[in-house]
């Protein structure tokens, strides 16, 4: 069955076609409307590109909060990537962390989303839907302040469990234990689901028109091989969408970690925003804590590009 | 052919016209002068009173006045305190505020500061102060303290000199630059508490060397039980503070004397100085030792000693740990707690003996206590200075000095001993408060790395420290680490004071 191609929206109005109108004309038409998203856009000048351009900024400048600032160039920078182990060891946990989170977060929740909708009822899909959605209205912190007492060395359910059934060697200080504690801090929120990402993507599978996927079927598709040919393709959008949000958490750590180790024990959970958070509040060294703030904007900004890059997107 | 039901014109103006309405409404909200409290008499009246902000620490108010396990010692009499000043000052209105739970109080001031929005009176510890010198962020009181302070009655302490009112030993440990930046109203030590019923049915008796510490520590262990509970302190701080007294016994013998012949407090030109010319450095053969020696409690720990903070008391009151090792605060709740239905008592800081160390005087010399001029410690910042209330803020500072105000406050929590002469002391502290008033806490310790140095040093002594313990870092290693944290930290000091080392 062909898909029918819709052909692109008029850009015309009133019959006049806007491409002939200068800038200043449209800009001049639109004034209201312009004039009237002036505040958000001021707000968000003041509040978002401000502070940011002044991290940039103040990342070239040796900065102790109180005294005069003395401009230093890139020596942070080359610092950061030459003599700061804690630094260096804090992208390798970084990189462990967004590298779950981007494998948790998108296969779980691609998974239910996949399983929701190819439930029959459309009252049970929006059930299912429902209790996925719910969880979302907790705050952050509880989940995390719930997790450390799981791993909670003498009254945690989890070492609990593992003595009830006779693993009592495993059992550990998950939080306190150097060699565990990342994983710890990575492995928590089990089972991964992600209401938000979940309704992203099951967003993305209700929106392929059926008569693609009925096509396929007819053709001898099995479930698996519509999902991989057919839907997955279909909702690469939304696969980016969440991949790229969920690495921007990745690289963004910083809740988790200030709320179950501080960073340790022995810097073994630390991350790039857990530092950039000691060096600024801490040990009062801002323009150093603003640099760790750029490298991980360019981290961020590296790993969307080459995801919006490789991951392609199928229209239908 | 589209789909879309609205142009981009129509959305772009819906949305333009939310936004717009939504500012204008905050804007105005935001623009509105604050509403006159009730029984105001005019605007002469509300533009003559000067209005304070203040963070109290310790004495802000409990958010419930409910004893229980989470709210062990609930208190407001603060608020009495500041009622009373309003009273005699109708034209003061002092503001006192709470910070966000889980915030340090460190960041928090920092972030303040830096912002402009600090109150006029917070609690600050003078070792973050002394690095704060130079920002103009804390006021010297000096000239203030060599002041009378009007509220004691002529003859007693206080009334020619606000200064005198304080105790000069614990006092003078908190001078920087020959000048006092914070007024610390509060003395705390530290002590090992721990289990009589237990120990009397294991045979033990509280251990008075480091030998018989880790006996009784393995008797427990044959037992299966973590022995050595107490408070983790974060990294650049100490793990337990025995740690730092174990230290000042080793370096009692052959360093101290060269580090710090008085055996006054340590001032940090004479330990940048020691680490500059190697007297003091991670290289001696008393360090290594120190850490060797102190390696050997670890197995008796709980295995989450590493975590900050974790809950020894608990774990002391549910009988899961017999011994723990905390400050003095931790007598009130011992005391009020419901669960404490066995016999507590205390010991000091084992000694170090011959036994253990090779390094130790003959005979040993007992640990310096911890703490010190350490609890209540309040400062005024230049924010007062801007705002024009300085002279109020004093004031108000001379009235809670007043040995009855202090009383009200402190004695309601009981977590501190009074740094100000006429406090009645409570009689449990009686000795902790004769040791504190008569010899040197804390600062006497060149060892103490958070106190004695800077924390951008102290966090990665203490991680070497850990690293060590936990088995992640060879001893070489974590010494090597240590020395460089050192040299680095007496250049960076030296530099910054501007002063030669003789």
């Amino acid at each position: 069955m062909a898909v029918e191609q819709i052909p692109a929206p008029s850009i015309q109005y009133g019959g006049v076609q806007v491409g002939k109108k200068s800038l200043w004309t449209r800009i001049r038409e639109g004034r209201v409307a312009y004039l009237m998203l002036t505040p958000t856009f001021v707000f968000l000048l003041i509040f978002m590109y401000y502070p940011a351009l002044l991290g940039l900024y103040r990342s070239l400048f040796k900065w102790n909060a109180g005294l005069e600032a003395e401009f230093v160039s890139l020596d942070h920078f080359i610092k950061l990537f030459t003599k700061d182990r804690v630094f260096l060891n804090s992208l390798d946990h970084m990189l462990q962390l967004a590298a779950w989170y981007v494998v948790s977060t998108v296969g779980v929740s691609l998974f239910i989303a996949v399983l929701i909708h190819r439930l029959r009822g459309g009252r049970t899909q929006y059930t299912f839907r429902l209790m996925i959605i719910l969880p979302v209205v907790i705050p952050s912190i509880v989940p995390l302040l719930l997790w450390k007492f799981i791993y909670d060395v003498s009254v945690g359910p989890l070492n609990a469990l593992l003595t009830w059934v006779g693993l009592e060697s495993w059992t550990r200080a998950w939080l306190a234990d150097p060699n565990v504690a990342l994983y710890a801090v990575m492995l928590r929120n089990f089972p991964w689901v992600d209401g938000v990402a979940i309704l992203i993507l099951l967003a993305g599978l209700q929106a392929i028109p059926y008569e693609i996927v009925e096509s396929a079927m007819i053709d001898g598709a099995n479930e698996m091989r519509r999902f991989w040919s057919i839907e997955l393709p279909l909702i690469a959008g939304q696969v980016k969408l969440v991949s790229v949000l969920t690495i921007i958490w990745g690289v963004q750590e910083f809740t988790a970690v200030f709320a179950m180790t501080q960073g340790g024990p022995i810097n073994s959970t630390m991350v790039p925003g857990m530092w950039m958070y000691w060096n600024a509040f801490r040990l009062t060294k801002m323009g150093y804590a603003s640099a760790i703030g750029v490298v991980m904007f360019l981290i961020t900004f590296v790993f969307t590009l080459i995801n919006m890059k490789y991951i392609t997107t199928e229209e239908y | 052919m589209t789909d879309r039901t609205i142009s981009r014109r129509t959305f772009l103006r819906t949305a333009g016209a939310a936004t717009l309405g939504a500012g204008m409404v905050g804007t105005l909200a935001a623009c509105q002068p604050p509403a006159a409290p009730a029984g105001d008499s005019g605007e002469a009246a509300v533009s003559e009173v000067k209005e304070l902000t203040t963070y109290w620490g310790g004495w802000t108010p409990t958010q419930s006045m409910e004893r229980s396990e989470d709210n062990p010692l609930p208190h407001n009499k603060i608020v009495e305190v500041l009622d009373g000043y309003m009273a005699e000052h109708p034209d003061v209105q002092v503001e006192w505020i709470r910070i966000p739970q889980g915030m340090q109080s460190r960041e928090w001031t920092i972030a303040q500061q830096a912002a402009g929005t600090i109150p006029h009176i917070v609690t600050h510890a003078h070792w973050y102060i002394k690095d704060d010198l130079d920002k103009n962020w804390w006021v010297e009181l000096t000239p203030f303290l060599n002041e009378p302070n009007p509220y004691i009655s002529t003859g007693e302490p206080g009334s020619d000199r606000w200064l005198n009112q304080f105790y000069p030993i614990p006092t003078g440990e908190a001078l920087m630059r020959d000048g006092y930046y914070n007024l610390v109203f509060g003395l705390v030590t530290t002590f090992f508490y721990y289990n009589v019923d237990w120990f009397n049915d294991m045979g033990l008796a509280a251990p008075q060397t480091y030998a018989e510490f880790l006996d009784v520590c393995q008797a427990f262990r044959d037992e299966d039980v973590d022995a050595y509970g107490g408070w983790t302190g974060r990294v650049s701080d100490t793990d337990h503070w025995y740690r730092i007294q174990m230290g000042g016994m080793i370096m009692a013998g052959e360093i101290e004397p060269q580090v710090n012949p008085d055996r006054d407090t340590a001032t940090y030109e004479e330990v940048a100085c020691a680490i500059k010319s190697e007297i003091y450095n991670a290289h001696l053969p008393q360090y290594r030792e120190w850490m060797e020696l102190w390696k050997m409690n670890v197995p008796y720990r709980p295995p989450d000693w590493t975590i900050q903070a974790t809950d020894s008391h608990s774990r002391f009151l549910n009988k899961v740990e017999p011994i723990m090792e905390n400050g003095t605060w931790s007598f009130p709740r011992l005391q009020y707690d419901p669960l404490v239905d066995f016999e507590w008592s205390t010991f000091f800081a084992p000694l170090l003996t011959s036994a253990s160390s090779q390094f130790v005087t003959d005979p040993p010399t007992p640990a310096w206590p911890i703490g010190g001029p350490v609890g209540d410690q309040i400062a005024v910042t230049t924010r007062s200075q801007k705002d024009g209330v300085l002279d109020t803020v004093i004031d108000l500072l001379r009235y809670i000095s007043e040995p009855n105000n202090l009383y009200t406050i402190q004695s309601e929590i009981g977590t501190t001993m009074p740094n100000v002469k006429n406090v009645p002391v409570d009689p449990r502290f009686e000795d902790p408060f004769e040791l504190l008033t008569t010899q040197i806490g804390e600062t006497q310790m060149f060892v103490y790395e958070e106190v004695k140095m800077d924390p951008e040093a102290a966090e990665p002594i203490g991680q070497a420290w850990r690293s060590y313990l936990l088995d992640q870092m060879e001893l070489d290693d974590a010494l090597n680490t240590i020395q460089e944290e050192f040299t680095a930290y007496a250049d960076r000091y030296i530099e910054r004071e501007g002063f030669e080392c003789s």
